[in-house]
């Protein structure tokens, strides 16, 4: 038991870099379409649920 | 729909068909049944005493009854309006967010029209400064699904979208790309308001719920003073934001339901 407190106590630096993945912004990524009447248009897909973009 | 009938009849007929459910009609019947049920002693009855307090005890029920299910499609009213104005605020707090105090951008939820299932219709729509919560008894833009920017959003959801429109020098030209080349019908496009003759560019994104069906698109259109593109994660902030009230109202919708 006093191990593992000693283990909680020990401090980590992270370094000033240190972001999470998740928090990383990722770009839409649209590729562009023609529609059947010739229509140029672009489209991105993403989820609204998770900030990340469909595979 | 009939032109001719006074406009308090399409608004009666608009209100009965998006407040009330088929539940409340099967309540009606059963309560009806029951009202039949109990007059049908009404002549074994032998004292007048009794006629009058059964005949005044079924007034009463139906009397009752009525109001209950109008209490209860009021509160859907304002439970429409209170989601309406949910909406509006975090168009408010996200345009501000995103956009500063920039003009020239406007927001429109366009949802699934409950008299018409084959058609979209404005549901609010904001604009810095402006606000309409009731939009679609200001603008007449009804979308099938894959027509236009916003029918492409429901026909392509979970797709941000972006279209760029070319400059035109008055309504007429306007109209016709519209109507030719993005083959919009006429009547739709001839209702469609002076700003959209400035849009230069328009982002559409169409909203699923977990089982898939549409919660809505959003339609942000940006007009010709300012930049076109608009920054991505700007856009996804408000997609994010919008969608988790979008399904939690479509929740509760269906709960009640």
């Amino acid at each position: 038991m006093s191990e593992k407190k000693e283990e909680q106590r020990e401090e980590v630096d992270l370094g000033d870099s240190f972001t999470l993945p998740a928090n990383q912004p990722e770009p839409l990524r649209f590729v562009k379409k023609i529609d059947e009447n010739g229509v140029v248009y672009y489209a991105a897909p993403f989820d609204w649920r998770s900030p990340k973009p469909r595979e | 729909m009939p032109a001719h009938l006074p406009i308090c009849w399409h608004r009666a007929r608009r209100w009965v068909r998006i407040y009330f459910r088929r539940t409340d009609l099967l309540d009606a019947l059963a309560n009806l049944c029951l009202i039949v049920v109990a007059l049908a002693g009404y002549h074994e009855l032998k004292k007048a005493a009794e006629r009058r307090l059964l005949f005044g005890g079924a007034v009463l029920y139906v009397f009752f009854t009525a109001w209950r299910i109008i209490r209860v499609a009021r509160r859907r009213r304002a439970r429409d309006a209170t989601e309406r104005d949910t909406i509006l605020q975090l168009f408010h707090r996200t345009y501000a967010e995103a956009f500063g105090i920039a003009p020239d951008r406007r927001l429109t939820l366009f949802v699934v029209d409950p008299e018409n299932e084959h058609e979209l219709m404005p549901l609010v729509r904001y604009e810095l400064g402006k606000q309409w919560p009731v939009a679609e008894t200001i603008s007449h833009a009804r979308y099938h699904r894959g027509e236009g920017f916003t029918g492409r959003a429901w026909q392509e959801p979970s797709n941000v979208l972006f279209q760029q429109l070319p400059d035109f020098p008055d309504r007429t030209a306007f109209e016709k790309y519209y109507t030719n080349t993005l083959k919009i019908r006429p009547d739709v496009v001839r209702a469609l308001s002076e700003y959209m003759v400035n849009v230069r560019s328009i982002y559409s994104y169409g909203f699923l719920d977990f089982k898939g069906g549409l919660l809505g698109v959003l339609s942000v259109d940006v007009k010709h003073a300012t930049e076109t593109r608009l920054r991505d994660a700007e856009l996804k902030v408000m997609i994010e934001a919008l969608g988790s009230v979008l399904e939690a109202f479509a929740f509760e919708r269906r709960v009640q339901q």
